[in-house]
């Protein structure tokens, strides 16, 4: 069965991603060699960054294009209507298990449609229409966006935590505390995890299938904004900071162990907000 | 019948409620009796006042592989079913009653 558009967007999206990780990967090694700065370590992450950069695109096959088992039995014309109700349930802030039973339901109901000979049309109708029906039964809209808080949270913490490992694995002989990240890696990271993934997250269910381009996109923008603003207004002492002011964001243990203990009550709470949410529907 | 009303919802989730309480029944087979009752709705109104009705714990659910392949929800009514049911019926009665008198007096109007 043939690969409809949204998936073909979601799979070159994801390479061209990877490809861009790649050569930037590329560039970064030419520099460090023309410094005479490069050792053994610098080869080994870089390795292990071009390897997940290739790993990324079959994961993202297997997760988000590939067809399941019961998929496979839709018709395309029902299955671009069951996809965008997946994926905007899929990207909601429902339980795991609330999220894997309403799609085996409205996998029966459509292939129970299907093979009764309806039109996709005129079982489903709007598809977004349908997705937030169903969403509303288990929370009043605008409740459950609440987690998505939450959520920038941890991504936010795990971010950092994962670009401070990375920095200081390149600078092993250094304290793992002394490793610095800049102002406008920070910056980007807390856009990317508090307003560009939710914002991504909320948009796939659209029928426009080109937000995926979106996180790449912003990423692209953020990095030629930060270069133009380095050629042009470096002499600026606040745009120097933004640059390359370097921020200690794990000065010592006590604030490791604050961020790692932060996931879990994260976790907790996001799971406490969300029965509370769902007890308050009437 | 235009499904979209709030009011043809309640009705419906009335409707569905006797339904089920009659017969386990699944997803599909609720919108085909409602269309044969004459509601003329689809998969897109009835599933989403199933969950409604689940979510409120007025409707049990037992998982079974369907003929077809995928696992297939069968709802039932609950104790706070059956109440939900009967305050239905006693709305829906008061409510007819008195529309019912207000079409007459129409009627009686006119035909002064």
């Amino acid at each position: 069965m043939k690969m409809t558009n949204r998936n073909k967007i979601v799979l070159m999206t994801s390479i061209f991603l990877a490809l861009c990780v790649i050569a930037t990967v590329i560039l970064n090694l030419k520099y460090t060699i023309n410094n005479n700065a490069i050792n053994i370590n610098s080869f080994i992450l870089m390795g292990i960054i071009i390897l997940l950069s290739i790993i990324s695109v079959p994961i993202v096959y297997f997760l988000k294009v590939r067809k399941r088992k019961f998929e496979k039995m839709l018709s395309n014309e029902y299955f671009q209507k069951y996809e965008i109700i997946r994926d905007t349930v899929m990207s909601s802030q429902l339980s795991g298990a609330a999220k894997k039973e309403i799609k085996e339901d409205v996998l029966d109901i459509l292939i129970s449609a299907q093979k009764s000979g309806k039109a996709a049309g005129d079982t489903i109708g709007n598809p977004e229409t349908f997705a937030g029906e169903i969403l509303i039964t288990y929370a009043k809209p605008g409740r459950l966006p609440v987690l998505s808080i939450i959520d920038g949270i941890m991504y936010f913490v795990f971010f950092i935590i994962g670009s401070s490992m990375f920095i200081w694995f390149e600078q092993i002989d250094m304290s793992f505390f002394e490793t610095r990240i800049d102002i406008s890696m920070i910056t980007f990271f807390f856009i990317l995890s508090f307003i560009l993934i939710p914002v991504t997250k909320k948009l796939t269910s659209t029928y426009n299938y080109w937000m995926f381009i979106l996180p790449v996109a912003f990423g692209i923008v953020f990095v030629l904004f930060a270069e133009i603003i380095r050629k042009f207004f470096y002499g600026s002492e606040i745009i120097r900071q933004f640059l390359d002011g370097p921020v200690r964001m794990v000065p010592n243990i006590a604030i490791l162990t604050l961020y790692i203990i932060l996931i879990p009550i994260s976790l907790f709470f996001k799971s406490y907000i969300r029965k509370r949410l769902l007890r308050a529907i009437d | 019948m235009n499904s979209d009303t709030q009011i043809v919802k309640g009705i419906l989730e009335g409707c569905i409620l006797k339904i089920v309480e009659k017969e386990e029944i699944y997803g599909y087979k609720a919108v085909e009796k409602l269309n044969i009752l004459g509601f003329e709705v689809n998969e897109a109104t009835v599933y989403p006042i199933l969950t409604r009705l689940q979510n409120k714990e007025y409707l049990k659910i037992d998982r079974r592989p369907s003929p077809f392949g995928p696992m297939r929800k069968y709802y039932s009514l609950t104790k706070a079913g059956k109440e939900s049911l009967q305050e239905f019926k006693d709305i829906w009665d008061r409510i007819k009653n008195i529309v019912n008198e207000v079409m007459e007096g129409d009627e009686n109007d006119k035909q002064k």
